[in-house]
This record gives structure tokens, sequence and C-alpha cells, in this order.
């Protein structure tokens, strides 16, 4: 088994049809699986063994996912780095996963210079490195076949969670990603006639499995965007060559914002969110506004899909049941499964879940219950039908004079005021309540906040110690590149001066 | 996980669609997830744990298949037998798999009698038995909820092969179901519109996995009948109540003998064939007939039916066509090394779909497999380049003549290319100067005559001399299974005890 395979199923049984589109350039399937060809050979010239890793630093683009097909296909595992990290966070990552070689963009290059040699990295590839990538493909072949790797043998590694501590390398194998792929490409009905955008970066899961993956193991096509960028984004649409819209909350929220939305959509058959918990709100108007129902389904990097929310019987708030093959339970904190409808940890079992983090045993160890079962960290409740609610991050709740808090409740209903374009609920030390619930708001244009009227408001839907007791009006808030909010961020810079 | 939360969740989304028609009568998903639960809330009245076996020995209907789920809603474990098993049989092999409770016809009460006390046999459900099961239905409840069983443990067990030696009971998994049905919806394009017919018998991996549970999971509507029946076939398509034909190469060869075939098939979409091996000639047939494909896999009752499937995308007439996901295949030598790419051997499998053994069989267990999981199909084929399976022929069906190999379905398939043959089967016979003589059984088509000699020097022209039939024998009509198969075995006794 190779992750690899299902490229060269599509470029098999659909040489001709695009795989990628770039800034006005395509790529046909032929012309991808060649290309990932060759990097593996240029790859297994230069020394490359199967099991050994090799990193991709880099935003989106054919190249990335020719380069990815092709560290695979010489059955070695791709260590995906975000494109975004600041020389520190490389520098520690590279160290951590030591990669023998990675592929970049030119300004990491000085990041990268000092770890040749002593950690092990023995060639930068991009311009101005080592060797640059056309140079890389012309020493290679376009005619090779994906080396056989077993079903548990790792894939690609993904860094998650915060810059503290041994770094969390999720290592995903390749039965793993192809059985998630799978499952969204069925769920969605992708076939070859998609065309599906993507904006979010390849590092994430997000855009690696659900969006990448699931498109090239399906034969669609890929409409790329670098980054997030609202005119592209609407451009491409508006020239029918979108049929699958991924986006997270925040982003919904600002197309949300635009006028006669239905009419610039074009031929938008399918829209999905997931990486952050949906207002209800939101759903709700953008199938007012577009007619479509935002599908969402709950994963993790360690455990791709998890639930998903079928169109069949769409429960808005809810991000579904289980996906098939995927079992999930709700446990108490000493691991005990709990009757239906309390809340407590999802845990998960199934081949969506990792098999570990890289090089730290520790975290591994506590990331699991015996038998296989992932804690999430998130805390969730069934309902009598198997849906599942996310009710917050565990890490997120906030203890204030003895109660639980939950932010996304409170989120929720700021939501649902019309001057709300966004918000984030979190708890900050107090002496008094030990944490104190404040809320951060970004108004929407033409409106602004009168924390007065939205304390009454909240007052009168929720607890009075979930009311926030401070309210503070941002111009934005911190987001990581896959567009959640770094509640993290916010409490550092609150607490290292108030926000005005 | 349950085989039968796939029912119960069927019955959420779509509660007024129809589950089953029967007889011209709907019966929705919410009708047959109640009666299941009626079923199995009655059988726990009686007794029935998780882990016990509970048997059907009955034809195709509407009670059948909510029987089969009232059992495994209980966590118990359903054992599907044929119906038309003689009486030897039956006792034979429910001496063997010792069901506690058995749901079967009035006609077979008289020999189950003998088997209450000895086999372990508690109650015989059926019109004139220890009870009915509309008073087993009445003693339950409408509403339950599935017992959660292990992904690993035994849902159903399907009786296969010979009547000879230890029976082999293939032990099927809840996940094993699951991943073939999934796989089987998924290449299909099945939704929930889809009419499936069903006359194949809900005993056999066929009818049970790859129409019945594949057709529940994606929420479609069964459309049933307890046995072949051209006349009630046609007028099921006809009145437009089929989407989807599911039919063996015989029925197909007998369908193409219609003269107005196109006008009776109403709104069939979808034909597909399995079991026994597709001659190339009848898919061209059939394509020019109808302009259908019929669409060919490959699977076994072992491996819970999908292991091979041939897609409208370069579909190739005379492969079983390449795997499905997440399932491997090798062709292997008989000391199970695998042998280069093009180069005939055993069929291999490894994957979820895998039986994890015969039941009570521990020797026949052991020696189908090899190290690692990889299951013996019994079955030699090839993979060509682009991964495409050719089934050759069963290992056991293979004639050596004169020391040469001959496999019978090559043979076969040359003399379905002639216009005066309906259906045909080749086979060796012993013989005291070739060791085995190849010889041919020939069904000619209505108001067709046959002329050995003329087929003779129409083989000779294309098979090297060995593998031409020395023997031609006109016969009205071929044994066969109630799946459709044709069987040699019975073809070559009746031969050899024909009165001289």
């Amino acid at each position: 088994m190779n992750l690899s395979h299902n490229l060269e199923g599509s470029a098999f049984f659909f040489p001709d049809r695009p795989a990628v589109r770039e800034a006005g350039s395509e790529l046909t399937y032929a012309n991808l699986n060649d290309q990932a060809n060759r990097i593996a050979t240029g790859l297994m010239k230069l020394g490359l063994k199967p099991g050994e890793l090799v990193g991709l630093c880099a935003p989106n683009s054919s190249d990335w996912i020719a380069f990815y097909f092709g560290v695979l296909k010489a059955g070695a595992v791709a260590v995906t780095l975000s494109g975004v990290l600041t020389g520190d966070e490389l520098r520690n990552l590279v160290n951590h996963s030591k990669p023998r070689f990675i592929l970049t963009a030119g300004d990491k290059l000085k990041d990268l210079e000092g770890l040749r040699g002593s950690e092990g990295l023995e060639k930068v590839i991009c311009p101005g490195g080592d060797m640059d990538l056309p140079h890389l493909t012309r020493t290679g072949s376009g005619s090779f076949k994906a080396i056989e790797r077993d079903r548990t043998d790792t894939a690609a590694i993904l860094y998650t969670g915060g810059t503290t501590g041994t770094p969390k390398g999720v290592m995903l194998t390749h039965e793993g990603i192809s059985f998630s792929s799978y499952s969204i490409a069925y769920y969605e009905r992708s076939t070859e006639n998609d065309l599906g955008l993507c904006f979010l970066p390849f590092n994430h899961v997000f855009g690696q499995i659900h969006i990448m993956n699931s498109t090239i193991l399906s034969a669609g096509c890929l409409e790329l965007l670098p980054v997030f960028d609202m005119d592209r984004a609407f451009e491409a649409m508006e020239a029918g060559r979108v049929t699958k819209f991924f986006a997270v909350p925040t982003v919904y929220v600002r197309f949300l914002g635009v006028r006669e939305l239905k009419k610039r959509i074009g031929r938008l058959r399918y829209s999905f969110s997931a990486a952050a918990s949906m207002a209800v709100e939101i759903v709700k108007q953008w199938k007012d506004r577009t007619g479509l129902t935002i599908a969402e389904s709950y994963g993790m990097t360690e455990a791709m899909p998890l639930t998903y929310n079928h169109y069949y019987r769409h429960v808005v708030g809810s991000v579904g049941q289980a996906v098939h093959g995927v079992e999930v339970q709700i446990r108490d904190m000493s691991g005990n499964e709990l009757e239906q409808g309390k809340e407590g940890e999802i845990c998960v079992r199934g081949r969506n879940v990792m098999t570990g983090y890289l090089n730290n045993p520790e975290g591994t160890r506590s990331a699991f219950w015996d038998g296989g079962w992932l804690r999430t960290g998130d805390i969730g409740v069934f309902d009598a039908d198997g849906y599942l609610y996310i009710v917050d991050r565990l890490k997120d709740l906030i203890i204030t004079g003895g109660e639980n808090v939950y932010p996304r409740e409170v989120e929720e209903l700021l939501y649902a005021r019309p001057e709300v374009a966004e918000c984030a609920v979190i708890g900050i030390p107090d002496k008094e309540w030990g944490e104190r619930v404040v809320a951060f708001i970004v108004a929407k244009q033409n409106s602004s906040i009168v924390p007065e009227e939205v304390k009454s408001f909240l007052k009168s839907r929720l607890s009075p110690f979930k009311v926030p007791k401070d309210y503070f009006a941002v111009s934005e808030l911190p987001k990581n590149p896959a567009g959640k909010i770094l509640k993290r961020e916010l409490r550092k810079r609150f607490i290292g001066g108030p926000v005005k | 996980m349950n085989v039968s939360n796939n029912l119960e969740i069927a019955a959420l989304y779509f509660p007024k669609r129809p589950a089953l028609s029967e007889a011209g009568r709907d019966i929705t998903y919410s009708e047959l997830n109640e009666r299941a639960n009626r079923i199995a809330t009655g059988l726990l009245a009686l007794g029935v744990k998780a882990g016990e076996h509970v048997g059907l020995l009955a034809p195709n209907s509407a009670d059948w298949v909510a029987f089969y789920f009232g059992v495994l809603k209980t966590g118990a474990v359903a054992v599907t037998f044929s119906s038309v098993l003689t009486p030897d049989e039956m006792t034979l092999l429910i001496n063997h798999s010792r069901p506690r409770f058995l749901f079967t016809s009035q006609e077979k009460l008289d020999r189950l009698k003998g088997l209450r006390g000895t086999a372990g046999l508690g109650k015989v459900i059926c019109p004139g038995g220890d009870l009915e099961l509309k008073h087993l239905a009445d003693m339950g409840t409408s509403s339950f909820k599935t017992v959660d069983r292990d992904r690993t443990e035994t849902a159903a067990v399907l009786y296969t092969g010979g009547t000879t030696g230890t029976p082999k009971g293939v032990m099927t998994t809840h996940e094993n179901i699951n991943t073939s049905g999934h796989n089987v919806a998924f290449s299909e394009h099945s939704t929930e519109i889809d009419r499936a017919l069903c006359f194949l018998p809900l005993n056999h991996v066929f009818g049970q996995m790859h129409i019945m549970n594949a057709t529940i999971i994606s929420c479609g509507c069964l459309e049933i009948l307890p046995a072949f029946d051209l006349d009630r076939i046609l007028e099921a398509t006809k009145s437009g109540r089929v989407t989807k034909l599911f039919s063996v190469p015989t029925v197909y060869a007998r369908l193409l003998t219609l003269p107005t075939l196109k006008e009776q098939l109403g709104g069939v979409r979808y034909c597909f064939s399995a079991a026994a091996s597709m001659a190339a000639e009848i898919v061209r047939q059939w394509k020019d007939r109808t302009g259908l494909t019929i669409y060919e896999g490959y699977g076994l009752t072992e491996s819970a039916s999908a292991v091979t499937y041939n897609h409208y995308y370069r579909h190739v007439i005379g492969s079983v066509g390449t795997t499905v996901p997440g399932v491997e295949v090798e062709i292997r030598d008989k000391e199970g090394k695998g042998v280069k790419q093009g180069q005939e051997g055993e069929i291999c499998i490894r994957g979820h779909n895998i039986m994890k053994g015969y039941l009570n069989n521990p020797e026949d267990t052991r020696s189908a497999f090899w190290d690692g999981g990889w299951f013996r199909s019994g079955d030699v084929g090839l993979l060509d380049e682009d991964g495409y399976l050719y089934i050759v022929d069963r290992i056991k069906d293979m004639i050596i003549t004169g020391g040469e190999n001959v496999y019978p379905r090559e043979v076969e398939e040359v003399l379905y290319t002639r216009e005066e043959i309906e259906s045909c089967a080749v086979l060796g016979v012993p013989d005291k100067e070739w060791g085995e003589r190849v010889t041919a059984f020939i069904v000619p088509k209505i108001g067709q005559r046959i002329v050995p000699e003329e087929l003779k020097t129409f083989l000779k022209s294309r098979l090297s001399p060995f593998k031409v039939p020395k023997e031609y024998i006109v016969v009205n009509e071929l044994p066969k299974s109630p799946a459709g198969k044709i069987l040699k075995r019975e073809l070559k006794k009746g031969y050899l005890e024909r009165p001289k």
C-alpha cells in the first residue's frame, strides 16, 4: 500500500483531466504524476531510502503536491512544515524531525543554513539552495511506480499544537490517510468533475488530507491559491472553476459580508467548514444567502475526520455522526465511558487515528487510553440519535468562582448579535474569581459595540457567572494560518497590557 | 461497531423511504427497523445472548431481512444457510454450527425435529414450529438500541464450498461487512434513490453483502424476489422498480435471448455480474443490445465480496478490474512467493474485508492463509501492468491432460463467441491415455443445432491442440447452484454415472 497509488490511479484513469490549476496555468494528472515520478527518482539518485524523512516547508503550489507525492513514491516520509514558521520555530522542528532533504522557498534559506551537516540535513532544495527543484526533476525519470510500503508505515508527519514543550509531530500512515481521504470523497460524493478551491495550507490536516488527498483520490481538480485572498477566490468562483468550497468559520463570516453572494459563487455545489467551531447563526445565514448547507465535520491532526454532518439529515449546531468505521465515545477524566447525553472528553478509535507523536513516547502514551482510544482533548456530548456536539476545548474551559464556563456557549450568543463580526471569549487570571470571563469582539463594518447593551443581552440568556465582565472591541483577532483564532495569543496580549 | 447500525442510521435519515419492496408492496426504513427491533427484543426475551448463533434457513423475503438485522442487533451471530439444502446437508451444517434458534419455513420442519436435542437447537421459528415469527415480534418492542460489538466479532457465518470434508463456515466480522458494503456503495455511486433487484439468495455473499448490506448502507431499496424467476424479474424491471440489476453470467446469457430486451429493462441504469467468470462475448452483446455496461467485480465469501472492481472509467472487458480502496492483492506461487507482474499464480488478498476464519475448523483456517494475513483465494489469476486483475480459473477446475495445463475458462470464452451457444462448461473427465480428457457440455440457443465437427475445427484454429475438447455433449441445461454458478462437480458426476 502506498498513498501515492491514489495519484497513480487518477493519472491512469484520467490522464488528460486537470489535477491542479494555479495562477491561470493547468497541470493534468499525467503531468502531475510524471513530475512526481521525476522527483521520486531524482531523490533516490541522491540516495534517499524508504522510511527516511524529507521536509516540505513552502506555501501551497503544484510543486508542493508533486514533491509530496515524489517523496511518498520513493517510500520516504513527508514532513510537512508550515510555510510561515518563524526562524526559531523552523529550526526547532527541523532539529526534532531531522529530515534528510527539504523543499523550501528562498526566504527560508538563511534559517536553514546553520542546520546543514550537524543535524543530518543534507540538501536544501530551493532557488539559491543546494539545488533547485527543476534541477532535481531533470535528474529523474518520468516513469516510475511507487515503492510498496506496509499499510502501517508512516506516510506523513504533521506538526500540531503549541510551541512550548516537546514538539508534537503527528505520524499518519498510508492506510490512515487513504482511509480518511476515501471517507471524505464518499461523503462529499466527489467525482472527477469536481473542482475544489484550496487556500488552506497543505501542511495542515484540513488542506493536506481533507482537500488535497481526497480530491486526488477522486480525480478532481484543485484550484490553488497560495493563501486566502477573497478577490481571487471570487474570481475563481465567478469563472465557474469551483464546485467545492472549503473554509473555516472566520472566512464564511467574511463572505457573508459580501453583497449578492449567490450570484458570485458560480457553480458551487458544496460548502464545508472545519478546524474550528462554527456558530449556528453563520450556517443559517449562509443557507439563506446561497441555498447551500455548510457541511461540517469534526477532526484533528491526530484523528482525521471523526464525524460528518450529512445533507441527508443535517443538524445545525452538531458536527454530525461518526464516520463509517470510526468509533467515538464520550469518557470521563478517568477514561470511563459516560452515558449518552453526558458531557465528557471525546475519545476515538479507528484507522483515521495517528500511530503516535514522532520521537515523543511520553506525549504518545498520554494521548491514548488502553485499546487504541485517542483522547481528543475536546469536550463533547452525544444526542439520542448519535449526533455529536462539541462543547469546547478542554483547555479553553474557564473556571470562574468554581463554576465551569465553556467559552463557545457564550460566543454562540454573541454571534447572534447583528453588530458582531467575530468574537472570542477567554478567561484571564483574577484574584477574586480565579479566572474572569472576558470577551473580545470585532464589530461589523459601520457598527459599533456598546458593552452595556451586549451585557444586558447576555444576562437575559445566560447564567450570571457565564456573562463576560469585560468587553474589548478589537479590529481583528489573532489567527493561525488555517484561520483558527489563537486564544493563547489573546491571553498573552491581554496579560502583557490591556487591549484597547 | 455493529452492522445493524447501518439500518438504524438509514431509518433515522430516511424513515419514510422504501427499504424493501416485496410482491408489489413497499416497506419503509422505519418499518423495517421497527420489525428488526421487535425481533431483537423478542429473541432477547427468549434468552439469546451476544455471540450466540441464530440460524436463517429460508428463501429471500422481507422477513428474512428483518430477522437478520434482529439477530445482529442483539449482538448474536446470523448463520445463514441456503434454503435449498438437501436434508443431509442441512443436518450436517446445523450440527456443525449449532444455532440456538432457527428461522425457517414450514416444509423443513419434519427434518429439523430430530435435531432439536442433539444439535442444541432450542426453538424453530416458522408457521407450525415452536413459535411463528409474528408471535416472536409481538413479544418484542419496536424501540431498541443495538448492542455494541467489537469490530472483530463475528456478525454472520456463511457456508461455502463442497459437501465433503469439514464444512467451511466463513466467519465474517462486523468490520468485514462494513468494509465491503462501503466499498461497493462507493464504487457503484449508490444513493438513496437506487432500487436494487435481489433474486440472488441472501445466504450467499453476493446477495447478502454486495446487494443487501451495500444497499442498506446507501439507504436504497431492495426489490426482493424469493428466487430466480424470469417473468417476475422482467415485471419488476418493466414497471420501473429496478435501477440496479445484479445477476450472474448464466442469467445475462438467458436475458440476451429475449427479442425486446432493451424495452423490458425499464429504468435500469446499472448492471453488475459476479459469482462466476463472465465471457467477454456476453458483455459485448449486452452493451450492443442495451447500451449498458455489465460491471464486474471479483470477490469470495471469505472476502465478504468486493476485492476488485471494474469502473466505468477505463472499463476493461475481460478483467475484473482494479483493487478496491484498502484491499491489497498479490499473485503468488505455490510456495507463497510473489510472482512477477504478468505471471499467473494464486490470487492472495489482504484487507479489512477478509474473514477471521472458518467456524470450528482451525485446520482449514490455517491452510487458507499465508503469513501476514494473506488469504489464499484458490483462484488462479494475473495482474497486468496497469493493475487490472484477470481471473484465469479456479485452481481446482484446472485440467491436466497429457501433462499440459488447460484452464477451462479459456476454452469456454472461445465457445461463447459462437452464435449457436447459449451456455457451456468445459471440464476434464478421467481418461486412460491422457489422464484427463477435455470435454465440453453445451446448451444450444433455442432453434439452433450443435455440430461437433464444426466446433472442433473452429476451436482448433484458435487454441493449442491439447486445449481443444475431444468430446462435445449437448444438454438441455447445466446444473447450477442457487447463486447461479455452474456446478462442474455435478456435471462430472452425471457424466460418469451416465448409462453406457
